[in-house]
């Protein structure tokens, strides 16, 4: 059934073949193709569409672009729902679902409206005030606040769509496709450069869409249309239809919020639902158009009461009346047109109120010819009704009665706002411009020029000459050519354009004795009163009035308030508007999703992943993978029936008692070739290298430039000028970025390189009383004898044709082997070892294991090298150089580092052989210290800990003041946040083969 | 013998066993394809010896070498000339001095490392391949710009790339950290879905 009782009969740029229901609070309604929701919900008939922010005031379609404050509502349900969307600029599509916002338990019916009634209560900076007193009370207005205040409702699920990026690229960027958009494009569309044409709405066209111009002597549309499907066969040029240019930033980065799929009721599933482009340009020219600025009068927010161009839109894109009876208030010329359209529709009762004393012959005559009723000299004083039922007006000197007009549409215009938000990112300054009572720019820019009705030019034919010749002079300076000596001004404030709307300020009418509300900022409820306020209580900044009454912070941001807000304002202050100034335009234009901003790099493309090259087995084999860096490494391989931790004891027991294999192709390697090779790594490590021979490898400490250690890992000497570097897995790229900084500032006269090989390679560590057999096994020409390869030897062979570096060294502190060989053989050479191994009982393990190894053997590792140790804190002072020829040298002997009382680096056990001490306790020397003093005295703490599988009981690494001479001390390892207090004794902190016996062999 | 694995066979063949390996809309205009290196070098010029290491490869590989961000073809053989004094070499076959002979015909001018296993090599083309790369690169890789013989290193999404131009239709070559393969190849398949995309293995 198609009851769209306000659609005309004919007209409009819907497709009336292509109906398309849709529901509105759960009712149906019917629309058509190329209606948005609010075109469809009048044509419907519908007038209510929403409840007001604060006062739950009853609210209707009042726009029909972006800068609608009324008409938001839950659009679609389930995961798609979204919030505060502005019917003005939803597409109708088949099956489209919307709901209203913010009453309860209905629209027509909302029982918070009642707020209105005590509007005197809750004035603007309430909230504030609730602050200061009484202060008690916060708590109870917060939870009312909370629950009244809002809009729409988030969805709580997953968001079902994808959205993208796209980094692109262009000569030329124009913003907006009104009759100064397309001009610019198409000059430019010639001229060969990269243009892109963006335009916010559906169709693009602009104003031409719905305006009773013409242009080149036919109609606008036709002639829009014209320019479109030129520009649309070159090459050169991209035209993107619902596509808001949002942000302007440095460097010519404007970003584009580009809806690929909103218009569809599901997206399919290959589609990004929004795209956004971050587009570099060398220029861009807005030609952005005008946003209509409303009058204020009493209850100037009832539905039916609309802006003068809405009402033409209606009727001429989308052939709908919204409304019977029109009156039309102005004080300027451009509202006739929508007086002029209301009447070719056929409504019969049309009024115009004009503020000003006269108007034009032309506007006059048309007016009675077409049967319209113009009332000069008057204004609107309020209006009736639940939905608008009629106007009163009075002269606008006060004099004389007030008169009533029946009518359910009041359609009103108060000026026009140039759309400057991206000039003003960009850095531009604002002119107030007396003629046309608005902010206008003050200058171009060299980068942005703007054009059109967005410059203040609202001619048509002159601002379809001003683009043109804008983008003339942009090709040239882009080409680089000479620029005309003799071009006009484009300074746009100078009187250098007509003035075509002969607009006559008019900021607020405060005539008669009507009661009611007159807002300023419908969205958030602000009214005249608030402002007036806000100057009483000494806000008067513009930017003091926006935080204070909240005007302009709404999701419209004020686009159809802020310029009356700040004239009430400057009126109560007796300063002129430029006086008194605007609020800053930050981005972005119009609301975004979040999801958006968030493209693809959700879910699993959120942060990379790296893989090693045995990951897929890792991952096949029982590896509980966690990401160290940005690898993903094998915890333990837990078998069937197998918890976690007897995955990891069972894996470190075999590496004790047999064999195991572990990957460790993850830790950074870093391959450093040249004749200064050793110059850079004795200045960069703090041990000395000088008499490491070929085919060793050694320890490596480096140590910050404060003398803290940074990282540690081995140096392998492969030839006279090459050596292989590992750093820590998740120091990796620091140390490499830190190498490169070097050597390319501090040191560029080394003749030396360091570059990343961490990937070149695949690692494995073999390690177990048993691993040279195993290695024997796997490299059964090479002689692996403690002669051939004694610790920290390094033997470089083939396998198969392929070459092998194996360097004996250790972390486990049992014999160990490290076997590296090209990172695509690094799958068949682990499930080789394996096979080899198999008979001597080989186990992989994971880093659980790794960690629990390293415990037992007082290895030092992250949480030791945690950026407040020193070598001597770690035990390792005597590997410090004494040439002092090292970065960290210099600060390494300040008092407070070498203070023989710092914390050491000591091992613990539990005095009761059982309890497992808590990594991050507290040392202190009793638990009634740790539960009572006030600040007790931290002695110092447990870096890490495991219960060791081969000793058979706890053990931990720490750090203890004095430690080294408190062997056998008694403390208390308090963790007063889980309570738990463990008596510890201090130990040496190597707990398993400390003469190395194990190790050696 | 030790087989090779390259880092992105396995997905390859998961993404292939399911058939997963071409996504609508059809015809695709993105193709995915890993491609095999036998040898890849970075070749780094101490301080001051560019123009000496330029000459040297010049006359050992005899062809001419790359201006920045540009490079040079012989046969199988490809010199890319990445930053100041840097080079990447990669090769096909035999094209490639073995690495010793590479690193003594330089010695004293600059350093060879060998990053034969340390890269995977990911071709894009097609219709949509610029398109493709646009949703992660802020580069402009548009022929325009972009010209065939062109190189760079870059990021995709948060990954460093090097992305090199072949053929006049969109071709291009990305090598990435071999652990980090995977990952980008995952994304490029994500971001080419909305043209169609098929993997050419």
């Amino acid at each position: 059934m198609n009851l769209q009782i306000d659609r005309l009969g004919s007209g409009g740029r819907i497709d009336r073949t292509k109906r398309l229901n849709f529901t509105f609070d759960g009712k149906a309604y019917v629309g058509y193709q190329g209606d948005t929701l609010a075109s469809a919900l009048l044509a419907n008939g519908v007038r209510l569409v929403g409840r007001s922010f604060k006062y739950h005031r009853r609210r209707g379609v009042y726009s029909a672009g972006p800068e609608e404050p009324n008409a938001l509502v839950q659009l679609r349900k389930g995961e798609r729902t979204e919030p505060n969307t502005r019917a003005t600029m939803i597409e109708l599509f088949e099956g489209l679902v919307a709901t209203s916002q913010n009453r309860w338990p209905s629209l027509a019916f909302d029982l918070q409206s009642i707020n209105q009634w005590f509007a005197s209560v809750i004035p603007a900076g309430f909230y504030y005030k609730t602050f200061m007193w009484p202060a008690k009370f916060w708590m109870l207005y917060e939870k009312v606040i909370r629950h009244a205040a809002g809009l729409g409702h988030a969805p709580k699920v997953k968001d079902p769509d994808h959205y993208a990026y796209e980094y692109a690229h262009c000569d030329v960027l124009v913003v907006g496709s009104g009759p100064a958009g397309l001009a610019a494009a198409r000059k430019l569309a010639e001229t060969g450069l990269q243009v892109v044409l963006a335009d916010e709405r559906a169709e693009l066209g602009g104003s031409c869409l719905w305006t009773r111009h013409s242009i080149d002597g036919v109609a606008a549309s036709d002639w829009a249309q014209s320019q479109i499907a030129a520009l649309a066969e070159r090459p050169n040029v991209r035209l993107l239809a619902r596509s808001t240019v949002f942000g302007c930033y440095d460097h010519g980065l404007l970003t584009i919020a580009e809806r690929v799929t909103d218009h569809l009721a599901t997206p399919p599933s290959h589609l990004p639902r929004q795209r956004l482009i971050h587009l570099r340009t060398k220029k861009v020219i807005l030609a952005s158009g005008p946003i209509e600025r409303p009058l204020v009068f009493a209850d100037n927010d009832k539905p039916g009461v609309m802006l003068a161009n809405a009402l033409q839109i209606y009727i001429k894109q989308y052939a709908t009346i919204p409304g019977r009876s029109v009156v039309v208030f102005t004080n300027n010329d451009s509202a006739y047109q929508a007086a002029f359209a209301a009447a070719e529709a056929g409504l019969k009762d049309v009024t115009m109120i004009d503020s000003r004393q006269s108007v034009s012959n032309l506007l006059t005559e048309e007016c009675r010819q077409k049967g319209i009723v113009i009332r000069t000299d008057h204004v609107v004083v309020a209006v009736a009704g639940q939905a608008v039922t009629s106007a009163t007006i009075q002269r606008k000197d006060g004099g004389g009665p007030t008169e009533t007009i029946g009518c359910d549409v009041l359609a009103h215009s108060g000026g026009w706002t140039p759309t400057v938000h991206l000039y003003s990112q960009a850095g531009g300054k604002l002119h107030f411009d007396e003629t046309l009572s608005s902010f206008v720019p003050q200058h171009q820019l060299p980068n942005m020029r703007v054009v059109g009705a967005a410059s203040g030019c609202f001619a048509v034919d002159e601002a379809i000459t001003q683009a043109q010749f804008v983008a003339q002079s942009i090709e040239r300076e882009i080409k680089g050519l000479t620029l005309d000596t003799e071009q006009p001004s484009v300074d746009m404030h100078k009187g250098l354009y007509t003035d075509v709307l002969h607009t006559e300020p008019l900021w607020s009418i405060t005539l008669g004795q009507a009661k009611g509300k007159r807002f300023v900022d419908i969205q958030d409820d602000v009214c005249v009163e608030d402002i007036e306020l806000a100057h009483r209580e000494n806000f008067r900044s513009v930017e003091h009035l926006k935080r204070y009454t909240t005007l302009g912070m709404g999701t419209d941001q004020g686009k159809t308030s802020n310029v009356n807000g700040l004239a009430i304002m400057a009126q109560l202050r007796g300063e002129s508007m430029p006086g008194v100034g605007t609020t800053t335009f930050r981005p972005p234009y119009t609301p975004v999703a979040l999801g958006l901003l968030a493209g693809d790099e959700v879910g699993k493309h959120l942060a990379p992943v790296r893989r090693s090259p045995v990951h897929h087995w890792h991952e096949a084999h029982g590896g509980v993978m966690a990401t160290v860096g940005q690898w993903m490494r094998p915890k333990v391989y837990q078998q069937p029936n197998e918890s976690f931790e007897q995955a990891w004891r069972r894996e470190s027991l075999a590496v004790r008692h047999g064999v195991g294999l572990v990957d460790v192709g993850t830790l950074g390697k870093i391959d450093v070739q040249g004749p200064d090779a050793l110059t850079f790594l004795q200045r960069v490590y703090c041990n000395n290298f000088a008499n490491l021979g070929v085919n060793k490898v050694r320890y490596g400490l480096m140590l910050r430039t404060d003398g803290i250690a940074l990282d540690d890992g081995t140096v392998a000497r492969l030839s006279d000028d090459h050596y292989l570097l590992t750093t820590t897995t998740a120091n990796a790229a620091k140390i490499q970025s830190e190498f490169e900084y070097l050597l390319q500032v501090a040191w560029p006269e080394l003749k030396c390189h360091a570059v990343s090989v961490t990937e070149q390679f695949a690692q494995f560590a073999l390690a177990g009383p048993k691993s040279r057999e195993v290695l024997s096994a796997l490299l059964p020409e090479a002689d692996v004898s403690d002669v051939g390869l004694g610790h920290l030897g390094i033997l470089q062979v083939t396998l198969d044709g392929i070459a092998v570096n194996v360097m004996r060294m250790s972390y486990s502190g049992e014999r160990a082997y490290e076997i590296a060989i090209g990172a695509h053989y690094g799958l068949a050479l682990w499930a080789r070892i394996l096979e080899v191994g198999a008979p001597f009982g080989i186990t992989p393990y994971g880093t659980e294991a790794m960690g629990v190894l390293r415990i037992e053997k007082g290895h030092v590792a992250g949480s030791e090298l945690d950026g407040r140790t020193t070598p001597a804190d770690l035990g390792l002072a005597k590997l410090t150089r004494k040439d002092g020829e090292f970065m960290g040298a210099a600060l390494l002997n300040r008092s407070a580092l070498v203070d023989p009382s710092r914390p050491r680096l000591m091992g613990f056990v539990p005095v009761d052989g059982r309890t497992t001490i808590r990594a991050g306790s507290h040392l202190v020397a009793t638990e009634s210290e740790a539960r009572m003093a006030v600040v007790p005295h931290k002695q110092g703490f447990i870096s890490c800990s495991t219960p060791s599988p081969f000793l058979g009981y706890p053990i931990a690494l720490g750090f203890v003041e004095n430690g080294a001479s408190r062997i056998g001390q008694e403390l208390v390892a308090a963790s007063p946040l889980s309570n738990e207090f463990v008596r510890v004794r201090i130990v040496h902190p190597v707990f398993v083969d400390p003469d190395n016996t194990r190790l050696k062999g | 013998m030790l087989a090779k694995h390259s880092a992105l066979s396995p997905v390859l063949e998961q993404l292939q066993s399911r058939g997963d390996h071409v996504q609508m809309p059809d015809p695709p205009s993105v193709v995915l394809r890993e491609k095999h290196y036998s040898a890849i070098y970075q070749v780094s010029a101490f301080n001051g010896m560019q123009s000496k290491v330029e000459t040297a490869l010049s006359e050992l590989l005899g062809v001419n070498a790359p201006v920045a961000l540009r490079m040079t073809l012989r046969e199988d053989l490809t010199w890319r000339a990445l930053g100041e004094g840097v080079w990447l070499m990669t090769s096909q076959g035999q094209a490639m001095p073995p690495l010793g002979a590479l690193r003594d015909h330089l010695s004293g001018v600059a350093t060879v490392v060998d990053l034969s296993h340390a890269r995977t090599v990911i071709q894009i083309s097609g219709n949509s391949a610029v398109a493709t790369l646009a949703k992660g690169c802020s580069l402009n890789l548009h022929d325009s710009v972009f010209q065939t013989g062109s190189c760079t290193n870059t990021r995709y999404g948060k990954l460093g790339i090097c992305v090199s131009r072949f053929e006049d239709q969109p071709g291009f070559e990305l090598l990435v950290f071999r652990g980090f393969a995977q990952h980008l190849f995952e994304s490029l398949f994500h971001a080419a879905s909305e043209f169609g995309v098929t993997i050419d293995r």
